[in-house]
């Protein structure tokens, strides 16, 4: 029998212990009985020869091995009335910790899946990375001549490599869509283990056909366009205005290497030795570490002639760090330590709890250390007490974390996560959770229970005094501390409601509404030269404004609002060298189709564009962040690529704009805006303003394109604030992020202003007493024990303000406007008051008869 | 608690084992056994009997079974398990090694042990 079968024989095995022992005790007093030994006799001879028979079935209950399961189960017993015993106090103590265990729950579903879950290759751990970067860390992608001079090296076990485009895609029937489409080289899919499903991979004749006309596409798509992934395999498909057969189908879940649609031999794009397009990863033998494959690799590279300059460096990182996070990065550990800080909070104001009400217990722990229950017995009983709670909580936090990871799911666009982030809940979390769980029930429950076992039968009051004194006075500095950082995260939060306030305003009001924004792909090879591409843009442009119903039409290189190309900025009388903007390539009637006159200078000209563009417009933004209260136009800058290697150039600011939906006091980034090169970019954003509402204008539009080129894409067709709104979810996300933390955090406060009054009131007990026998009265003795309280909150105040002023120095946002501070201030002023009250009426409703009674 | 016996640590479950080897008993016979066996040398607490058989039952020494004593009534009978008698085997051998080495230091290293 093992010892779970015990356990579960445990009724059985008792009454065979005591049959047993009966047996032995009745033979032998029938010994002692045929021996000529009275009843009397026998039964005291037979007692003293076997010995003392519950000690001996207690050393026989021990030998199973499952008495500490079987004290665990009473302690859950007993712990599980104490639970239900106090409804109020259990449910105040599990929200707390649900809260810090839920905020920890969703911070770790991040994490797993940014850090801790590897690609979804089987081969992703032997791979690595192959990067070119400049001295400022800028990356640029390999050519294929740099690709032959690595695959020459004798440590390269073998290399694969891509290039991504966006492309049209579409049926012969159907219209044209916007995907994306990866061109592999020929060992790229084994080498990350990856085949079709359906129909079969590329041949090796297809990789060296410049002219293949096959592809493979995924598995969603083949559903979209033909109803199955069987059905599309021999069906013909149009990529980039080319007809090509489709020969295999990926499954769900491969899309590798980013949320890719169609696949392509690279071969079909006949890339020159000099074209900087290629991703590369190589697998290194077994002798070569990643560490060492770096300077092998740059030296080969110059040894072939194939580097550009001294300052560019071959970087080699392992494949899973080229898209994951590593969880010793700092702002990943930054972001862990916050989700543990929260749970310490937590952990701390519980902890106050169970002693607030440990000290109401105190005689009931007295009377069973009386009665022969040893220190470490009650200790362990306080602490299954505290597991209950802790389980109750594991369990809430599993649900908050289930919707926080929904919540932020909903606000993240689909197409936004690569394919392989899957920010659910998963197993590890809830592992997570039980773990952190265990943590929580020492750190809450062990000081509590610790300090009310150390003196049995001296009242709690009189020993704490000394001792209770200095837990007092941290505990005091630990609330004073949680209502600064909440005075900095509601001002934080404060300034928030407002940005969305602006942007909902905004967006109801302006005219931005009535802006029809579209992207447009001009990817396939009829369109590979500048003046092609501008000839259709023109003509679309044409067709559109002949229509009657669009009065502007504009054309950009990024939505307005919405990060474009990232540029450093620097020179002249610039306050912040070295600070990032998004530019935004934009014509000349840019502004006017947004109907937003500038604030100072003009707008472009068609010249401009002409001329390559020195002149550059910006927004209120970008002026006040780097000139402050100077006058903008008429100012240079000097700007620099901050993802490539171009040469800077300088610009001469022209004009300075507002964009509606933006204060410039608080929210938006800096945005510079640069004359649009005709033709620059196969995407383009066009901007349409009509005598008719945005959506009445995507019919037409969708029309004249259809008209003009099937194969042209338009992606993303709505109304420009739907667009701005979806393009900026990030920010959204770490907006939400940031309330939510500080919701949380606003509510362990609270709970912790709670805790502390209540034992505060529990301590003072003996003194609230002496002082109703003195004559005091209900609303005197609710004063007595609010005071503290009051100063704690004006210094917790005081320090949330100087905190939000910091931050506002630090940072540039305006937390500590007047209007914002108050109104934080009276919110958590209210609510610290709201919370002490509650425990601060027990002290009105003290008896002095029966406490001091009961203390003497 | 239980009183001691003066047995060393240990014996006491070789004793049960060896007794336990002859014939299946219930405690009490195996406590009767001991004495007598013993000539009244080996005296314990015939409690503590029991968690030395529920121990070695634990560990699959010894087998137990329910079944009518010599009075009628129903008691629990230990017999020795294959895994016991090897037990028993090597803890004898031993234990007799044991013996042997302290007799000859006893008899002042006139013998030595085998």
């Amino acid at each position: 029998m093992n010892w779970l079968q015990r356990l579960l024989r445990r009724d059985r095995l008792e009454q065979e212990l005591d049959d047993e022992v009966r047996f032995h005790l009745e033979q032998l007093v029938a010994d002692y009985r045929a021996a000529g030994s009275s009843e009397a006799d026998a039964r005291r001879r037979a007692a003293r020869e076997f010995g003392v028979v519950d000690s001996i079935k207690d050393d026989c209950r021990r030998v199973r091995g499952t008495d500490w399961l079987v004290d665990l189960l009473a302690d859950a017993r007993i712990g599980l009335r104490v639970f239900s015993k106090e409804p109020g106090f259990s449910s105040i103590a599990v929200g707390a910790l649900a809260l810090g265990l839920g905020v920890n729950t969703v911070f770790f579903s991040i994490v797993n899946t940014y850090c801790l879950t590897g690609l979804p290759y089987p081969s992703a751990a032997q791979l690595a990375d192959v990067s070119i970067r400049d001295d400022l860390g800028r990356e640029r992608a390999l050519s294929p001549a740099q690709v032959r001079a690595i695959a020459d090296l004798p440590s390269v076990a073998g290399l694969g490599y891509y290039t991504m485009r966006t492309g049209a895609v579409r049926t012969p029937e159907s219209i044209a869509t916007r995907r994306t489409i990866a061109y592999v080289s020929d060992d790229l899919l084994p080498l990350i283990g990856e085949t079709p499903t359906r129909g079969r991979a590329f041949g090796s004749a297809e990789y060296r056909d410049v002219h293949a006309t096959t592809t493979l596409i995924a598995a969603a798509l083949a559903r979209e366009l033909f109803g199955s992934e069987a059905a599309a395999v021999g069906r013909d498909i149009r990529v980039d205005g080319a007809t090509a057969t489709i020969v295999g189908v990926f499954p769900d879940g491969a899309r590798f290497p980013d949320n890719a649609d169609v696949w392509a031999p690279l071969s079909s794009l006949a890339l020159s030795d000099d074209a900087f397009a290629l991703t590369l990863f190589v697998r290194l033998k077994d002798a070569a570490t990643i560490g060492g494959a770096a300077p092998m690799i740059e030296r080969a590279l110059r040894q072939h002639s194939v580097l550009a300059s001294d300052r560019q460096h071959v970087s080699v990182v392992p494949l899973n760090d080229r898209y994951h996070g590593r969880v010793t990065d700092p702002a990943w550990v930054a972001f862990i330590t916050a989700g543990f800080l929260v749970v310490v909070i937590a952990c701390a104001n519980v902890s106050n709890l169970l002693l607030a009400r440990g000290v109401r217990r105190t005689n009931e722990i007295a009377i069973r250390l009386s009665l022969g229950a040893t220190r470490g017995r009650i200790v362990r009983q306080l602490l299954a007490e505290t597991l209950i709670l802790v389980m109750a909580a594991c369990a809430a936090s599993l649900f908050f974390g289930w919707a926080g990871l929904y919540g932020l799911l909903a606000m993240i666009p689909r197409t936004a996560l690569p394919y392989w982030a899957a920010l659910d809940l998963s197993w590890r979390a809830v592992f997570f959770v039980i773990g952190i769980g265990a943590v929580t029930v020492l750190l809450s429950g062990m000081a509590p229970a610790l300090q009310l076992v150390k003196v049995p039968g001296v009242p709690f009051t009189a020993r704490t005094a000394t001792r209770g004194r200095t837990i007092g006075r941290w505990s005091s500095a630990f609330l004073v501390i949680q209502i600064a950082i909440s005075v900095l995260l509601l001002c934080a939060v404060g300034i928030t409601l407002q940005v969305y306030r602006t942007l909902a305003n905004a967006a109801g009001q302006t005219q931005l509404a009535q802006v029809l924004s579209a992207g447009v792909t001009l990817s396939s090879p009829r369109y590979a030269v500048t003046p092609a591409r501008e000839r259709f843009l023109t003509e679309l442009r044409r067709q559109l404004l002949s229509s009657g119903q669009v009065q502007f039409v504009s054309i950009a290189g990024a939505l307005p609002g919405t990060r474009g190309e990232p540029r450093m900025v620097a020179g002249g009388a610039i306050r912040e060298p070295g600070g990032v903007v998004s530019t935004v390539a934009v014509d000349a009637t840019f502004f006017s189709t947004l109907g937003v006159p500038l604030v100072s200078g003009q707008e472009f000209t068609d010249r401009d564009g002409d001329r390559g563009g020195s002149s550059v417009v910006v927004n209120d933004r970008f002026a006040q962040l780097f000139f402050g209260a100077l006058a903008v136009v008429g100012q240079q800058v000097r700007v620099q690529s901050a993802t490539n290697a171009a040469a800077p150039d300088t610009r001469t600011i022209v004009g300075v704009v507002h964009l509606p939906g933006a204060n410039p006091a608080v929210n938006g980034p800096p945005l510079m805006f640069v004359p649009r090169t005709a033709g620059a970019s196969t995407d383009a954003i066009l901007l349409l303003r009509g005598t008719v509402p945005a959506d009445g204008l995507a019919a037409l539009l969708r029309e004249s394109v259809q008209r003009l080129d099937p194969d042209v894409p338009l992606s993303n067709v709505r109304a420009l604030p739907d667009a701005t709104r979806e393009a900026s979810w990030n920010a959204r996300v770490s907006q939400t992020l940031i309330s939510s933390l500080a919701l949380v955090g606003f509510c362990l406060a609270m709970i912790g202003v709670a805790a502390l009054t209540a034992h505060r009131v529990a301590t003072r007990v003996r003194e609230l007493s002496i002082r109703v026998a003195l004559g005091a009265t209900p609303a005197m003795l609710v004063r007595a024990v609010l005071g503290p309280v009051m100063v704690q909150l004006s210094i917790g105040l005081v320090g949330g303000a100087l905190l939000a002023r910091g931050w506002q120095r630090a940072f540039g946002s305006p937390i500590a406007a007047s209007d914002n501070l108050a109104a934080v201030i009276v919110l958590v002023s209210a609510t610290t008051l709201l919370f002490s009250a509650w425990p601060a009426r027990k002290a009105a409703r003290v008896n002095p008869i029966v406490a001091l009674h009961a203390d003497g | 608690m239980a009183a001691k016996s003066d047995l060393p640590q240990g014996t006491l479950d070789m004793l049960v084992l060896q007794v336990v080897a002859a014939a299946p008993l219930h405690g009490y016979a195996i406590a009767l056994r001991l004495r007598q066996i013993s000539r009244d040398v080996v005296k314990v607490p015939q409690g503590t009997l029991y968690p030395a058989l529920h121990r070695l039952e634990n560990r699959k020494l010894l087998a137990a079974e329910w079944k009518p004593s010599e009075t009628g009534r129903n008691a629990k009978f230990y017999r020795l398990t294959a895994r016991g008698r090897a037990h028993l085997k090597a803890e004898s051998d031993s234990w007799e090694r044991l013996a042997r080495a302290i007799k000859a230091i006893q008899d002042g290293g006139q013998g030595e042990p085998a």
